[in-house]
């Protein structure tokens, strides 16, 4: 029936999308990187500055 | 004749009761069809009509960048009937020709058992007659349009016997992320036989929202199947989707950083939040508390929420109260002694972390976290009149709930101030954050108003309420207190902040940051329950924000240590939480310059207009242009290229869907919007690029479209 198969569309976009927003999340690419010998950078961030051209 | 007379006897005889038989027979007929016609009609009807509910889906619960943080998705359970007519036909012919194969396909597809084992099973259950085999349970929608494909399963319900059973059930796709906040909707089976539904979080604040309206369904069950009644359907009306302040990376960043430092103490519970400053926002919140005897954290309480003494973090009330009322000056110095402990008025003061210096200022006081310094200011300011203490309290709303946007908070609690009751006692012993019990929400809710130039806003979790994508209701920041307290005590205060962290408790934990953190450490000793002082339990807290000089977020982090001891003070355990969370969200939002992408020469063979039908055709007639017309009587057109001559083609407008007004001039689209009851604001100046609503999607009347014109 129409009805079912509308559902069947919208269930089976929920459940890929759930299932992409989870692998798709940093922490899981991370994970999914380290055997590529890929990891976070473990340094604290800090601010560039140009030398010769200041305001 | 005797003969005679003994035969026609018997024959009337039998005459007579055939009549008395048949005139029972149609005496009951009669009764049947007419006295208790109705009744038995009636129960016809009901036998093969029935009013079906159609569930409404719940809602989902979206993070603010629209990730979905909790959401229904349908279960199956598959059951196969081993004495359906279509196994047994012909001596069970479609039983014998798939079982192999579907065994094999069940056993490649779950890897479970092998083909044989399921063999075994089946045909163990096929000679017992078993009606109701339980094949799988709470197989994912995916699952279940593989299994569909099967042999025998793809012979469909009445050949192949089996048997499927959705329900519905709540995800997180996330797990772990916010879990607590984000709320379960859970259903048991309650002692009285009745399916009960456990709501928290904001599954459980806002449940009326998400819950839709089940609808209804005439249904005739005719053999073989149930055949919906054309015109008796009642559809059912979706639950509302609500979309949270929450943002995805954040919480999880927030989250594994706490996780690692709990983990590495085997801490007994912790929490983060994250506030986004100038809103009140929460970006993150997570709670982890420890399963037994495991290393492992679970969401399994709202600790954000949970009133706890909260140690040297709530001195920052003592401070502003006693600056605001103008008994202590930021550079008054205060002797707090070599010995590490001082009588200050009624009690004896113990100072938990020793500066080397004896005499401080009121600035370095609160920077190094000094008891006695703080609780002689606050004997100096209140010894006389302590309820004006909690006067202070109640203006800094550290005795109240937090106004966030969940149900079931815990109250804060607070010792009595009156003379009786060991008020000065209290009093001063609650000027370093003891005989008072508030929440991290609450404390992180008074710094942030710090951070926020001493406007104090509400916390709240949820952005907007939306239905179909329509927002149906969006939630604006909200200013609790305008300012918290005077300018100069907040000069001071934002000073003294900074000081924790260049030279005061959290000068170690935030060494080397490449911008500047204002915050405050706590370490509290426990004493709740059935928790002793003398089991050495601590809470170790951080609160601060980020960056110091035009600060955008707040975040505070409170871990509850193991007993016994090890390491336990704010700077050693939370403030690590908070630099780890602040330094990526500085990388990922603080002072981010995006560059401008490469935009590529435009191409003049390529264009897009749109507007009005007619002003098209003037102009393309009037110039003498060749163009092909596929509108034909249409208000409204859009043209482009084709094989270098114009086409013009039907722009549709239908009522309450948003027509697509890219490539318009403003006038046609202003025009076209009001007309069909939208409210139009634009910027940027040429033809409109982008419109807030997407093409083809609803809208309310009056509602808000922006445009954006380039």
């Amino acid at each position: 029936m129409h009805w079912q198969r509308g559902k069947g569309i919208r269930w089976e976009y929920k459940s890929l999308k759930s299932e992409v927003m989870f692998r798709s999340k940093p922490g899981e690419l991370a994970k999914a990187l380290q055997p590529l010998g890929l990891n976070e950078l473990e340094e604290s961030p800090y601010v560039l500055k140009d030398s010769l051209w200041t305001n | 004749m005797e003969i005679k007379k003994d035969i026609l006897w018997r024959v009337y005889l039998g005459f007579i009761g055939i009549v008395l038989l048949s005139v029972f027979i149609l005496g009951k007929a009669t009764i049947i069809q007419q006295a208790q016609g109705d009744h038995w009609r009636s129960m016809g009807d009901s036998m093969h009509q029935k009013i079906v509910e159609i569930n409404a889906d719940r809602g989902t619960i979206y993070s603010e960048d629209g990730q979905m943080l909790s959401t229904s998705l349908p279960q199956f359970d598959i059951y196969i009937d081993f004495k359906a007519d279509g196994l047994r036909d012909k001596n069970g012919k479609i039983y014998h020709q798939y079982i192999d194969s579907f065994a094999t396909a069940m056993s490649q597809y779950y890897g479970d058992k092998s083909a044989k084992q399921y063999r075994a099973e089946f045909d163990a259950a096929y000679k017992k007659g078993t009606r109701y085999f339980s094949l799988k349970k709470k197989i994912t929608f995916e699952d279940y349009k593989a299994l569909r494909e099967f042999p025998l399963a793809k012979l469909g319900k009445n050949k192949s016997g089996i048997i499927v059973e959705q329900s519905s059930k709540r995800i997180a796709p996330f797990g772990l992320l916010a879990n607590r906040t984000v709320g379960l909707s859970r259903e048991y089976i309650n002692s009285d036989g009745k399916v009960k539904k456990m709501n928290v979080g904001l599954e459980m604040s806002y449940d009326s929202l998400l819950n839709g309206q089940n609808g209804q369904r005439l249904v005739r069950f005719i053999s073989g199947g149930a055949v919906p009644v054309e015109g008796f359907q009642v559809e059912p009306e979706n639950g509302k989707d609500i979309y949270t302040n929450i943002d995805v990376n954040m919480q999880e960043i927030t989250e594994l950083a706490l996780l690692r430092m709990m983990q590495q103490i085997e801490a007994l519970y912790g929490t983060c939040i994250v506030m986004e400053t100038k809103t009140g926002k929460i970006k993150a919140i997570a709670n982890l508390g420890k399963m037994d005897n495991s290393n492992l954290y679970w969401e399994d309480d709202n600790y954000a929420l949970r009133v706890t003494e909260p140690g040297s973090t709530f001195k920052l009330v003592t401070f502003m109260a006693a600056l605001d009322k103008g008994t202590s000056k930021p550079n008054d110095l205060i002797d707090i002694g070599t010995a590490g402990k001082m009588q200050v008025g009624p009690r004896v003061v113990y100072d938990a972390e020793r500066t080397r210096k004896s005499v401080v200022t009121v600035e370095e006081a609160l920077a190094h976290s000094s008891n006695v310094g703080l609780s002689k200011m606050a004997y100096k300011g209140f010894g006389n009149n302590p309820s004006e203490f909690g006067e202070y309290i109640k203006k800094y709303h550290m005795d109240s709930r937090s106004p966030i946007d969940l149900t079931h908070i815990p109250k804060p609690r607070l010792a009595p101030f009156a003379k009786g009751e060991g008020g000065l006692m209290n009093m001063i012993t609650m000027s370093f954050g003891y005989a008072v019990q508030v929440s991290p929400l609450q404390t992180l809710t008074l710094y942030n108003a710090v951070a926020n130039d001493g406007k104090m806003m509400k916390p709240y979790l949820v952005n907007s309420i939306r239905n179909k994508g329509v927002v149906i209701k969006q939630m604006e920041p909200q200013v609790i207190e305008n300012d918290i307290c005077k300018k100069n005590t907040l000069k001071a205060v934002k000073e003294s902040l900074e000081m924790a962290i260049t030279e005061g408790t959290g000068k170690y934990a935030f060494k080397g940051m490449p911008f500047k953190v204002a915050g405050k450490t706590g370490t509290a000793h426990v004493a709740d329950g059935i928790i002793k002082y003398s089991h050495r339990v601590y809470q170790a807290s951080f609160v601060g924000y980020f960056p110091a000089d035009a600060p955008q977020y707040s975040c505070i982090v409170v871990v509850r240590t193991k007993p016994g001891g090890g390491l336990h003070f704010g700077g050693q355990v939370a403030a690590p939480v908070f630099r780890e969370v602040a330094t990526k969200l500085y990388a990922m939002c603080v002072d981010r310059k995006t560059p401008k992408g490469y935009e590529g020469e435009k191409d003049n063979n390529t264009y897009f207009y749109s507007g009005n039908t007619q002003s098209f055709k003037n102009v393309l007639t009037s110039m003498n242009i060749p163009f092909v017309d596929s509108v034909q009587q249409s208000q409204w057109a859009s043209m482009y290229a084709n094989n270098h001559k114009p086409v013009l083609k039907t722009n549709i407008v239908k009522n309450n869907l948003m027509p697509n007004v890219k490539g318009m001039g403003l006038r046609d689209a202003i025009r076209l919007l009001e007309q069909i009851g939208l409210r139009v604001q634009a910027r940027g100046r040429g033809k409109i690029s982008a419109q807030s609503i997407v093409p083809g999607a609803g809208f309310n009347k009056g509602q808000v479209v922006l445009l954006e014109l380039s």
